[in-house]
């Protein structure tokens, strides 16, 4: 299309707009406030993007927690629609901070499932902590 | 009026306020200290400061607005979530206003290159009122300056599809069919009496009487704002 501003040609680009984001943070309270604390990479970005969010966190602790630095809170509670404690919960990725390698035979294991259209049993072993 | 903007808050929502907004300031605190389960989002980019913390200046800048909030939201992202429709209220004012909604907050007087006043312009309104849920206007000084049968400029346009409220010092208006109607006199003042202040031709004639503020609004509104800050307005 022509620029409305000139005479130049442009592309424009529809925004994207999914209708979730899911993204693991360090630390949320029961509200949804969430914060990550290390590289956040485009995590911030989906939540600002996605209609909803849900939230899967190392830890759940108080709002007070929040409250006492506002700045670090990454996403605040009225873009979030669930939260989800789950400890552990990027890996086989890695969690700044808290477990910085990635687990490879764990990655392998998931590959593993994917092709073979395995994922329940996959994600029942990662559940039950038997990989 | 502080408690007639706080009615206009729905569980739910999210709202937003800016500068020189010690009314709304009051008025969203007040609908916290009430209990309304909504998001409080303001122009310091503290999301839901705390309503305990009363404010001890006008201004609508100041550290009470953002003390106690759980986040931060600026206005970067603020108006990222209006136009992506997600803002439900924000509270805007003005300085001319006709009876279609027009409001202007750029000039008045000589012209748009030399105006005998020159007024803050669009900033929020032109952007947030076209995608704003529901705006409502508040103004606490209804008079035949204010509203008008023409506005010199129109800096911002009502949508006539989007809920549009005023509300002033006398009354409600508000938008339908594109038009602004008296919706509601408060119990102090007469239909007459808003005629007589209103610059374009009132027809209703038989308005309800907006509900006064209940024993329980005022003693909210006595302790969220001890200081009678929202008195700066009038």
């Amino acid at each position: 299309m022509t620029s409305p501003f000139s005479d130049e040609k442009v592309v424009a680009v529809k925004a994207l707009v999914p209708d979730w984001a899911v993204i693991h943070v360090h630390e949320a309270d029961e509200f949804g406030n969430a914060r990550i604390m290390g590289s956040v990479f485009q995590d911030i970005l989906l939540t600002r993007a996605a209609k909803k969010t849900i939230i899967t966190a190392e830890r759940i602790v108080a709002t007070e927690i929040f409250r006492m630095n506002p700045e670090r809170t990454s996403v605040p509670h009225f873009l979030v629609e669930a939260v989800v404690l789950a400890p552990q919960g990027a890996k086989p990725g890695t969690c700044f901070g808290e477990y910085d390698v990635v687990d490879d035979g764990g990655m392998k294991a998931y590959f593993k499932a994917v092709k073979e259209d395995a994922l329940d049993e996959y994600l029942a072993a990662v559940t039950e902590g038997r990989i | 009026m502080c408690v007639a903007l706080a009615r206009e808050i729905r569980d739910g929502d999210i709202v937003f306020h800016g500068l020189a907004s010690p009314v709304p300031m009051t008025a969203m605190k007040l609908a916290k200290a009430l209990g309304k389960d909504f998001t409080y989002l303001n122009i310091t980019g503290g999301v839901d400061p705390g309503w305990e913390v009363p404010a001890f200046t006008g201004s609508t800048l100041s550290s009470n607005l953002y003390q106690g909030s759980v986040a931060t939201y600026g206005l970067d992202e603020i108006f990222d979530l209006a136009c992506s429709g997600r803002v439900d209220i924000s509270f805007l004012s003005f300085v001319q206003i006709s009876q279609k909604g027009e409001i202007n907050m750029s000039f008045v007087g000589g012209t748009y290159d030399r105006p005998k006043v020159r007024m803050p312009g669009g900033a929020g309104s032109a952007t947030l009122t076209p995608v704003t849920k529901r705006t409502v206007i508040w103004k606490t000084k209804h008079d035949r300056k204010s509203l008008v049968e023409k506005v010199q400029f129109v800096t911002a346009k009502a949508n006539p599809a989007k809920e549009f409220t005023v509300v002033t010092n006398l009354c409600i208006f508000r938008l339908r069919d594109g038009k602004l109607e008296l919706d509601s006199i408060f119990p102090y003042t007469t239909i007459d009496e808003v005629k007589e202040n209103t610059g374009w031709e009132i027809t209703s004639t038989d308005v309800p009487v907006y509900p006064a503020p209940t024993q329980e609004e005022l003693a909210a509104l006595e302790k969220v704002d001890p200081n009678r800050i929202r008195y700066i307005e009038f």
